[in-house]
């Protein structure tokens, strides 16, 4: 193109002839003659070695415990995103001892205790064995436990349930792993110890262990990032994100567990008997509704609402139902779980509102604005999973496990849209 | 971890859309650098003695504890000194987790849960302190401090007489009151009930 284009050419030889006229700017470019927008007439800003977020987007909310830098968590904002899969910049975190520095150059994984043939790994032995990649959620197994308090906690979505997320993991999976040590017939238990400075060691027993056990190397595409364990870490679909250790430094095959603090002083739940559930690594069948969402108003309250949405997740398989109640639990229809429900992976469903009972009518049909009119609506989502788990109402849960229990929180959790807008979180029994 | 709602910090948008360091023009080709780093492919066999780095796990059933023998007096020295900031002068909780509390008797509305209720054996907690105590100063402890420290932690519960060496016979021999307390959910039947699952 440039001058050697004879169409250029004289659109320049008329801007010039133009040029003793009126309303012509310094460069003899007419201005004025017409209202474009702004970005018509600025040529962009130029590309960047890796993207960034748009001005303004959805951010984390950070928890930081005191008297550390890095011990504490980050919340995805679960109610800003939609679709299935988490940014890698609004993953969840938690971590028990910050994010440590790692040198990819220096770092091996150790393969060892009851194989034929141990192992130490650097990144290039590990990336050249055969990869697989697969969707996975993780969820912190403390995620959405200030609901096990009695008064519901008024904060958005995503810093109540925010401590899960979804990616799609790159890796070696730990059965290939597995086969190249020879796991030898006596081993019971996968030790796997973290190089972060927490004492990080799990006991996962191997029989327990889902498939697509990975390490993983890859997330959303990109190399692990400093936060998500690179150079490797532990993703097993579906179990608790303690399990899925960061960092991963040694995998040990052994006949007996560690029992670690990890194992049993943390992510266990006392219940109401004074025992406590331990080895909890399954995550139980989970949905949350994230439009509309505590902390963002609804224009025109509930007669303005068309689509009530939200995602769902399990760790013991897919999601096969969500239902949706728009009036408090009376009655509950099914909503359309977008594309196919992938194991131990968001799903993310939509439930018509505007529709009346006509959109996707379950056995009563969504009871829509024209009947709930403007009064307060209270809404709610419950999930059920290919295993045949049904998500429990929280009257259920609390009467089940009591208010001892700090993990493991997956009851319906519900919210009202007041007749002006505002949302907030209400507990259904109440 | 505390209630996070009561402790809200939330980033700037600016600091939160910091993104990685800007990588050099050149990298564009960082497929090809990429694919080098991997050259090293099927390099690996078996690599005997490479969890030299790391220090063996320490199991349940005392597998893997070092030698040593803690002494109480010792350990009240290291606890006033490293320890008693957060988790109280006698081991009440503060900042960070009460370390002395109840025994059994779990069944109230906000039990006191230290030590003695939380760990249903005892080998782990030395690797855990020896690694990730103190939170400023991780792995700092060496093995002899490490055992001085338990010996003054379970002397403050009542698990072991202020008076008598820790060591890992007698520490084998500490019966864990909540040690039956625990329930295993995902662990299979066939292995509830082996050796060390209570």
């Amino acid at each position: 193109m440039g001058e050697r284009d004879p169409a250029r050419r004289r659109w320049l030889r008329r801007g010039a002839a133009l040029g003793a006229g009126a309303g012509l700017g310094v460069a003899g470019v007419p201005t004025g003659a017409r209202d474009l927008p702004d970005s018509w007439r600025t040529p962009g800003e130029g590309f960047s070695n890796y993207g960034r977020p748009v001005d303004g987007g959805p951010i984390r909310w950070m928890a930081v415990e005191p008297g550390t830098s890095g011990t504490g968590a980050s919340w995805t904002p679960l109610h800003e995103l939609d679709g299935t899969i988490t940014p890698n910049g609004l993953h969840f975190e938690r971590h028990h001892a910050g994010i440590p520095a790692l040198r990819a150059d220096a770092w091996r994984l150790a393969v060892e205790g009851l194989v034929d043939a141990p192992l130490s790994l650097d990144l290039a032995a590990l990336r050249g064995l055969p990869r697989r990649s697969a969707q996975a959620f993780i969820e912190c197994a403390g995620n959405s436990h200030a609901l096990w308090r009695p008064e519901p906690v008024q904060a958005p979505v995503g810093w109540l349930h925010g401590l899960v997320s979804c990616s799609e993991w790159t890796g070696v999976t730990l059965a290939t792993l597995f086969e190249r040590v020879g796991v030898r017939h006596t081993a019971r238990w996968l030790i796997a110890d973290g190089l972060d400075a927490a004492g990080m060691t799990v006991s996962l027993p191997l029989a327990t262990l889902p498939d697509g056990a990975m390490i993983a190397l890859f997330q959303n595409g990109e190399p692990l990032r400093a936060a998500q364990g690179h150079p490797a870490r532990l993703v097993l679909p579906g179990l608790e994100g303690v399990a899925q250790v960061k960092w991963l430094g040694r995998l040990t095959l052994a006949d007996r567990p560690v029992l670690s603090r990890f194992d049993t002083v943390a992510y266990t739940d006392l219940q109401p008997d004074g025992s406590s559930r331990r080895f909890t690594r399954t995550i139980g069948v989970k949905s949350v509704i994230t439009d509309p969402a505590v902390g963002r108003a609804v224009a025109g309250g509930p007669t303005g609402m068309t689509e009530v949405s939200g995602l769902a997740w399990s760790g013991a398989g897919h999601i096969v139902r969500v239902e949706v109640t728009g009036d408090g639990g009376r009655h509950w229809s099914d909503a359309v779980l977008e594309g196919t429900p992938r194991h131990a992976a968001f799903t993310r469903f939509r439930w018509a509102w505007s529709s009346g009972g006509r959109g996707r009518p379950g056995p009563h049909g969504p009871r829509g604005p024209r009947d709930a009119a403007a009064g307060p609506v209270r809404l709610a989502s419950r999930a059920t999973d290919s295993a045949g788990r049904v998500q429990p109402d929280r009257a259920a849960l609390i009467e089940e496990q009591g208010h001892g229990a700090y993990y493991h929180y997956n009851a319906v959790t519900a919210i009202e849209v007041a007749a002006d807008g505002r949302v907030i979180h209400v507990h259904l029994d109440d | 971890m505390t209630d996070p709602v009561r402790r809200v910090r939330r980033t700037s948008p600016r600091a939160a859309h910091r993104g990685p360091p800007r990588i050099a023009p050149a990298a564009l080709l960082c497929l090809t650098s990429y694919t080098s780093v991997a050259s090293g492919a099927e390099n690996t066999g078996s690599v005997p003695g490479t969890g030299a780095v790391l220090p063996p796990p320490i199991y349940a059933d005392g597998q893997g504890l070092p030698d040593g023998q803690g002494i109480a007096a010792r350990g009240a020295t290291l606890y006033r000194q490293g320890c008693a900031g957060c988790h109280g002068a006698q081991g009440q909780g503060g900042r960070a987790m009460e370390l002395v509390g109840e025994h059994e008797s779990l069944t109230s509305d906000w039990p006191d849960r230290g030590i003695a209720a939380l760990w249903p054996v005892l080998p782990p907690l030395f690797d855990y302190v020896q690694r990730a105590m103190p939170p400023d100063a991780p792995g700092s402890l060496d093995d002899a401090a490490t055992w001085d420290v338990l010996a003054y932690l379970l002397a403050l519960n009542g698990l072991h007489p202020a008076d008598e060496p820790l060591d890992a016979e007698t520490l084998l021999e500490i019966e864990m009151p909540n040690r039956a307390g625990f329930r295993d959910v995902d662990a299979p039947p066939a292995q509830r009930g082996r050796g060390p699952l209570p």
